[in-house]
């Protein structure tokens, strides 16, 4: 394996248009197989980070590697195909297509993939059950409890084997034991897999289980500190 | 699936614009069913009298008019004329009022007329669905066209009573879905006798041929000169039409008919469209979220523009479906209606009925074009930010 980190951040700036600096020359490394946490006060910029890092928006200035792909000189048209094949994304609540059943929510990464993968729903079958959820397959998200619906979109971020999962907030919704509990599911599948994941938190149990974590305020990267 | 239950999630609001566009296709359908019958009517006419001059007396009640040996002589004898045949006209029931469908007793000379079938257009022949022609000779003998059978519920065996003479059914016409459905058609000399009623000078007069109508078979393409030529050699006192003259009003009878059908079809556009716009763009706005975590799991553009079309399509095909159903049912309550009168107004035809639900389908592609189109250009942050 390289040496080169999966993922490089160097002097993002993203402007918003009343004159907020939400980000103010944020750099981050991140390397293969780790997991890093990002903290700081409400407004310091987590998830704008997350997004631009995300492939979702575009910093005014600065660049993003992932993978070894500079993916901030990427045409627009091109981002799609790179979240699909390598990101993957949980948010803090509100992950789920409502009218999808669990299977269905965690096999739709496979159905946009081009060629379709051979057995989409196996696959996200061994998904949920890799996620202790094997016995909610056909539930809808509003028959879920709320850390199930975490526990789904875990999965689904996972089942393309992305190189990188982005989760903000991913416990922000839950009470502390099962923000804990999926925590411990998280840092498994990253460890089983090889994963790297970035989680942006206000939760110091969620800091626990980092290998490192990085502090942010008004806009900029502090510090990192062993978690 | 996914389709399907997002339909489904929404029955009331789905339901209420499928209702829409069945509505507007209802309206689309029966007009066009209404304007396909009319169609079918005028190409029989215009089968019919297809290379036919048409010479009617006009004498009125006197009959003074009346087209005798001479003129049919003298278009016999006009070059250019295959043929000459002769009716003898009259409404079969001179004390019904306006009927949707004219009855007529039309007086025929058997060898006359059948020499006219077979020089005419093979669209316009007429064929026995039961029954025989009358044989030479025979009198007080008729072969009914399909709607007079159909209104009077007489068949072959039957006594068809008309004008205060009986008449023995001997045959029953298939359907033309044109003028000799409400023909009944009998012996001339029968005919001319019923003429010669009303009139005591005519029957002084003692005329052994006279006939209401005649018609000139032609050679193609001689109708305007020929029918010149036979105004100028004929006596006054006779109207004629050229073949192009009655094509020419078919013709316009028709445009102002499918001009309909397009104004009823602009309007269930204008319904229909606005109803699915409506429901999509609410569609949209509701699943912003959803479309959010869509482009975030990485759906293209491509992937949600044709997620939401597909939906506004099955809407638009659910109402034209719906609505085709609907006109069918109405248009066959009304033909059973009508079909007392004598003959159905309106038809259903295989192209009507794809050309409804295609343009409803069409209809609901675009329509839903505009809202899809905004949900594959959200921007992904944005939309995430909607609960
Ligand atoms: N669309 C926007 N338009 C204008 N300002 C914005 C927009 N989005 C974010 N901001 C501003 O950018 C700053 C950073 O926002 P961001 O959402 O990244 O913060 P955060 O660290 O994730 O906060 P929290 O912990 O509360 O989620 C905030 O001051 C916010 O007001
Ligand atoms: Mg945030």
């Amino acid at each position: 394996m390289s040496a080169q980190p999966l993922l490089e951040a160097e002097g993002l700036v993203k402007e918003y248009p009343m004159g907020v600096r939400a980000l103010d020359g944020a750099s981050l490394t991140v390397g293969r197989g780790e997991i890093v946490g990002i903290m700081g006060r409400s407004g310091s910029g987590k998830s704008t980070l997350l997004h631009i890092l995300g492939c979702l928006d575009r910093p005014d200035a600065g660049r993003v590697c992932i993978d070894g792909i500079e993916v901030t000189r990427l045409p627009d048209s091109a981002l799609p195909a790179i979240r699909l094949r390598r990101l993957g994304f949980v948010f803090q609540a509100h992950n789920l297509v409502p009218s999808l059943t669990a299977l269905e929510n965690v096999a739709l990464p496979l159905r946009y993939l081009r060629p379709r993968p051979a057995n989409p729903y196996a696959q996200a079958k061994a998904m949920l059950e890799a996620v202790g959820l094997g016995d909610r397959l056909h539930h809808l998200p509003g028959q879920l409890s709320g850390g199930q619906q975490q526990r789904v979109a875990i999965a689904r971020a996972l089942v393309n084997s992305p190189a990188l999962v982005l989760a903000d907030e991913p416990t922000g919704a839950l009470d502390s034991q099962s923000a804990r509990a999926l925590l411990r599911l998280m840092r498994r599948l990253c460890q089983e897999r090889g994963q790297t994941f970035v989680v942006v938190t206000h939760d110091p149990v969620v800091g626990q289980v980092c290998d490192r974590i990085y502090h942010m305020e008004d806009g900029r990267v502090l510090s990192t500190a062993a978690g | 699936m996914e389709i399907l239950r997002n339909l489904y999630r929404r029955r009331l609001r789905t339901g209420l614009t499928v209702l829409g566009i069945a509505v507007g296709i209802l309206a689309f359908t029966v007009m066009g069913a209404m304007a396909e019958k009319f169609n079918r009517l005028i190409a029989g006419g215009e089968a019919y009298f297809a290379n036919r001059i048409a010479v009617h007396s006009t004498g009125g009640a006197l009959r003074l008019n009346l087209l005798g040996p001479e003129e049919i002589e003298v278009m016999k004898r006009t070059p250019g004329v295959r043929h000459v045949e002769t009716h003898i006209m009259m409404a079969l029931d001179e004390t019904a009022g306006f009927e949707l469908a004219p009855r007529f007793l039309v007086g025929i000379d058997l060898p006359n007329f059948a020499r006219a079938q077979l020089i005419g257009d093979e669209a316009a022949q007429l064929r026995l669905a039961r029954g025989g022609w009358w044989r030479p000779g025979e009198r007080q003998v008729a072969v009914l066209g399909s709607a007079v059978a159909h209104k009077m519920k007489l068949d072959v065996g039957d006594t068809l009573h008309a004008r205060g003479r009986d008449f023995r059914v001997v045959g029953v016409l298939q359907e033309t879905l044109s003028l000799p459905d409400g023909w009944a058609l009998i012996p001339e000399e029968d005919a001319r006798e019923i003429l010669f009623d009303g009139s005591a000078l005519l029957r002084e007069m003692g005329l052994d041929g006279a006939w209401t109508n005649a018609y000139a078979l032609i050679e193609p393409g001689l109708g305007e000169a020929l029918t010149d030529q036979l105004a100028h050699s004929l006596r006054r006192g006779y109207l004629l039409h050229s073949p192009e003259q009655l094509a020419k009003a078919a013709g316009t009878a028709s445009s102002l008919l499918n001009t309909a059908i397009l104004g009823s079809g602009a309007i269930a556009v204008i319904v229909g469209s606005l109803a699915v716009i409506n429901t999509m763009f609410f569609a949209v706005g509701e699943r912003t979220r959803e479309i959010g975590i869509k482009k975030a799991i990485g759906a293209g553009r491509w992937a949600i523009l044709r997620e939401f079309l597909a939906e506004s399509v099955l809407i638009g095909l659910m109402g034209g479906l719906l609505g085709l159903g609907a006109a069918a049912g109405l248009i066959a309550a009304l033909n059973g209606y009508a079909a007392q009168e004598g003959t159905p107004v309106f038809l259903l035809t295989p192209r009507l009925a794809a050309g409804a639900l295609g343009f409803a389908t069409l209809l609901g592609g675009l329509a839903g074009a505009w809202p899809a189109w905004r949900a594959a250009n959200l921007d992904p942050v944005e939309a995430l930010r909607a609960i």
